[in-house]
């Protein structure tokens, strides 16, 4: 019998087939099945070599039993998906935002709680190198106090740079959908830094504007205080910019008393030398019969196989995951007050999530 | 050149309409037909300034009953024509003006009947078409002006020959060229505005514009109109210095090398590929 921890993908869009593909690079992981309601997304991971692919995910999860179970939905989805996969006794790393709202985010983790398994969340942004060595340097206490600091994330959101090659995807520019704007995209990528960082943050100020007439913000900026370490940090985040890769628009600046850093200056110089050298040391390992290091060209998705990776080894050891439902959770409360705070109501209506 | 502000727009203009109005006055239906093809900021160039097309209607409806006005837009296979007035502010510009902002779809646009074809819609078949492009720079077409955004409306990604037929079709009274922003490979605020009635011949201006032979640019037959008649009072070498020449993003080009580079490594290193290069998804 295998020992082999069995994962489940639900939802191959472009970051659920990279969970497809990282989880059959790790070792002692098998890939059992996918599921997507679209046939072109199916015959992608067919392709990639998952022998059983479903239509629909629940199909699946009744089907199936499973270790760990990839939660790569839309996020109206993520509840009533990881609800299920915890019932049926699967542990749950669910893609960001964890949820559209509290009450769905409270739901997931009783879930969990009530079948004994563990929920992980997708916040990538610990694990980008950059992000990691500036966390370095603040924990090494080598800036001093931080009084200040500035997450910023923008990018084009659901629309593309000139010239666009897809329709614009309409559950994306659904507020009930989505839970949100560029802020519940976005942003809880932010909040999950700064709160790694610096501790619980508290809510003091949110801006939420359009640039477009679209149903949601798609600029957001909010004020927040750690009473922990002492810190104000101000949260940029945005759907108006076009992002060109590997140019991306993420950055956390700290103005320490010592001096200030930015994890820009960490990045690698000019991503295109980074990834033809991370391919020539790939090719290399082939060549003396390693494994490569997945991903690694491409810096970015290198950022979600590592927190997947993460997440799998917690779970074949029983211990805590790095990054929580509960950290997830606390992303989009966040969210939530910023929402109240501005004068917009969530766009999700409360509702209950069958158990 | 200052910055055209809103405020100064619709005497900008009243002035360009000026010459042009008579003829407009006998008109039974117009349709005002800004360039909409997808929910870019007004300030990259990419789509008309909806500030102009208000400006545009507004002064049309001085002498058009607003009831025999509209605001056309088309659309394309990428955006529809129904939520783009909204995403664009169109909807929100033009409520309580008596002028109704309608989708071409329905009518033969882009994503009507008209998709795959070059079926001109009835709204513009029919009706006084009043042109408001903006003016861009574009991998396919090279440039992107009054003639291609007239063909937009009719063929989303108009190839040049659909361009020559929909200009030999739809011929608008009048077209303003909205120059508050181009873009020229990146936005610029280049703040002009420019009227006529021979669409060749703004085209043709547009080219020079941009730095770009007319004979680089396929659709773009001899100018019927000397090109200096129409930019009396306006130095076009103002114009060239402030859209800067600059080379179009061939990223479509750079992503298949990029794809072919990588398929090559993926097999070298045994590394995944990433989603986007492992093939079509065409579900």
């Amino acid at each position: 019998m295998s020992t082999d921890i069995a994962v489940g993908v639900l939802g191959a869009g472009n970051i659920g087939t990279v969970h497809v593909q990282s989880a059959r690079a790790m070792d002692g992981v098998s890939v059992e099945c996918v599921a997507d309601t679209d046939p072109g997304r199916r015959e992608r991971v067919e392709r990639l070599g998952v022998d059983r692919v479903y239509e629909d995910y629940r199909a699946l999860l009744a089907a199936e039993p499973l270790d760990v179970v990839v939660v790569a939905l839309p996020p109206f989805l993520h509840c009533e998906a990881t609800v299920e996969a915890a019932r049926r006794g699967s542990n749950v790393f669910v893609e960001k935002p964890f949820a559209r709202t509290p009450a769905e985010g409270q739901r997931m983790i009783e879930a969990a709680d009530d079948g004994g398994v563990v929920l992980g969340v997708d916040h990538t942004l610990r694990y980008q190198p950059e992000i990691q060595r500036l966390h370095e340097e603040y924990e090494s206490g080598r800036l001093g106090h931080v009084p200040l600091a500035t997450a910023t994330r923008v990018n084009h959101g659901p629309f593309e740079p000139p010239e666009p090659s897809a329709p614009v995807p309409d559950w994306q520019l659904d507020p009930e959908a989505t839970g949100g704007g560029a802020l519940i995209d976005l942003g809880v990528h932010l909040l999950d830094v700064l709160e790694w960082f610096f501790g619980g943050l508290e809510l003091r100020h949110a801006e939420l504007e359009t640039q477009l007439n679209l149903p949601y913000e798609d600029t957001a900026t909010l004020v927040l205080r750690s009473t922990e370490s002492g810190t104000t940090a101000v949260l940029n985040c945005g759907f108006f910019q076009w992002e060109r890769p590997p140019d991306i628009n993420t950055s956390v600046r700290l103005d320490g008393i010592t001096e200030t850093v930015d994890s820009s200056q960490y990045l690698p110089r000019n991503l295109f030398v980074h990834a033809s050298k991370a391919a020539a040391k790939n090719v290399v390992r082939r060549a003396v019969g390693r494994e490569p290091s997945y991903f690694e060209p491409t810096y970015y998705y290198r950022a979600h196989f590592e927190a997947l990776r993460e997440f799998v080894e917690a779970v074949r050891a029983g211990r805590t995951p790095p990054v929580t439902g509960v950290d997830g959770l606390r992303t989009v409360e966040i969210v939530s007050q910023a929402y109240e705070m501005a004068g917009k109501r969530s766009p999700v209506p409360t509702v209950e999530v069958g158990r | 050149m200052e910055t055209v502000s809103e405020d100064q727009i619709r005497p900008l203009v009243d002035e360009l309409l000026s010459t042009h109005r008579a003829q407009l006055t006998g008109a039974s239906s117009v349709v005002v037909l800004p360039t909409a093809h997808y929910p870019y900021h007004p300030t990259t160039g990419q789509v008309t300034n909806p500030a102009v097309t208000e400006a545009v209607a507004l002064s049309l409806s001085e002498s058009v009953d607003p009831d025999r006005l509209v605001v056309g837009i088309g659309g394309s296979a990428w955006a529809d024509a129904e939520t783009l007035p909204r995403y664009l502010g169109y909807t929100e510009r033009f409520r309580g003006t008596g002028i109704d902002v309608v989708s071409l779809d329905g009518h033969g646009g882009p994503d009507g009947n008209g998709t795959g074809g070059t079926a001109v819609p009835a709204l513009l078949e029919e009706n006084v078409v009043v042109n408001v492009p903006t003016l861009r720079r574009s991998t396919r077409l090279r440039m992107v002006a009054g003639m291609a955004s007239l063909a937009w409306a009719v063929r989303a990604e108009p190839e040049s020959d659909v361009v020559t037929t929909v200009a030999e079709s739809v011929r608008p009274a009048v077209s303003i060229l909205d120059g508050t922003y181009v873009f020229d490979g990146v936005p610029s605020k280049s703040k002009f505005l420019l009227g006529s009635a021979d669409p060749v011949a703004l085209d043709q201006v547009c080219a020079t514009i941009l730095g770009l032979d007319s004979e680089a640019v396929a659709y773009l037959p001899e100018s019927t109109a000397p090109v200096h008649s129409m930019l009396e009072g306006v130095r076009m070498e103002s114009l060239r210095a402030d859209v800067h020449s600059r080379k179009v993003d061939a990223g479509r080009e750079s992503e298949r090398l990029l794809a072919t580079g990588y398929r090559l490594y993926s097999r070298l290193s045994g590394d995944a590929l990433p989603p986007q290069f492992v093939g079509d998804v065409d579900g």
